[in-house]
């Protein structure tokens, strides 16, 4: 019985980590749409032309260093992914948008939009996503195991190994068990 | 080794290191995701805690 043995060694060892990867793969497979419908309403938002008073010439934009250092002031533990300039896709006619990421492995991928005025240099009022929202995306990289650096991924692998043996063996003892006696029983 | 019938244990004792090896993975797969540095070495312990299981059932539980 060595390979039932084995089954259930590695069945019982790596019983967190699949219920863990498994469980963030469903959620990684329902978060697109949700975040898809985030990022449109974000937009609408940034590029609404109710509060925009108009565009504003490349002569008169403000400081693009005030308008960041504002932004990161503003959102702590977060770093810049991109900055849209007044008139691009992803800003207003009028503002920077400053996105920023969080700095943790957990927090990289929640995008804070930072609208700041190009003319004014004023700071416009922070939305952060929607917590559920955030909650998919803190969970992502439980799925991947794309952090913690390199022990972590080679740990990651071996479980990964240990998941398939288990899978393996269990077909394996399936295939090979013994005939049902005709009377029945477990 | 023991004899081919194994000694009666209670649920408890049957359960207490399985839960403890889901615990640590469970901290570790956690930790490395708040941030860096002890964070990972706390992960690692964490992850490498169901291998090790393994590596001594091999080494010292084969029949």
């Amino acid at each position: 019985m060595k390979w039932l043995d084995y089954h259930n060694l590695l069945g019982i060892v790596v019983t967190a980590w699949t219920l863990v990867v498994g469980a963030t793969g469903v959620i990684n497979t329902i978060s697109p749409p949700i975040y898809a419908a985030w990022q449109q309403g974000e937009v609408a938002r940034i590029r609404a032309p109710g509060a925009d008073p108009g565009p504003v010439s490349p002569r008169q934009l403000s400081s693009l260093q005030a308008a960041m250092d504002m932004a990161l002031a503003a959102a702590p533990g977060t770093r810049p992914q991109f900055v849209a300039f007044p008139g691009a896709e992803y800003a207003s006619a009028r503002h920077y948008a400053v996105y920023l990421q969080g700095v943790t492995p957990a927090t990289k991928r929640l995008l804070t939009p930072v609208l700041i005025d190009a003319q004014t240099g004023a700071l416009a009022p922070i939305q952060p996503m929607p917590w559920i929202l955030q909650t998919l995306l803190r969970l992502q990289p439980l799925h991947f195991g794309d952090y913690g650096g390199t022990p972590l991924k080679v740990l990651w692998a071996i479980l990964d190994l240990f998941t398939i043996v288990v899978l393996g063996s269990g077909l394996y003892l399936w295939l090979g068990r013994p005939a049902r006696p005709p009377t029945g029983g477990a | 080794m023991k004899s081919a019938k194994p000694a009666v244990r209670s649920l408890g004792r049957i359960v207490a290191v399985p839960a403890a090896i889901a615990t640590a993975s469970a901290v570790g797969l956690l930790s490395a995701l708040t941030g860096d540095g002890w964070r990972d070495a706390v992960s690692w312990a964490g992850l490498l805690l169901p291998v090790l299981a393994v590596a001594w059932a091999m080494r010292f539980r084969r029949r």
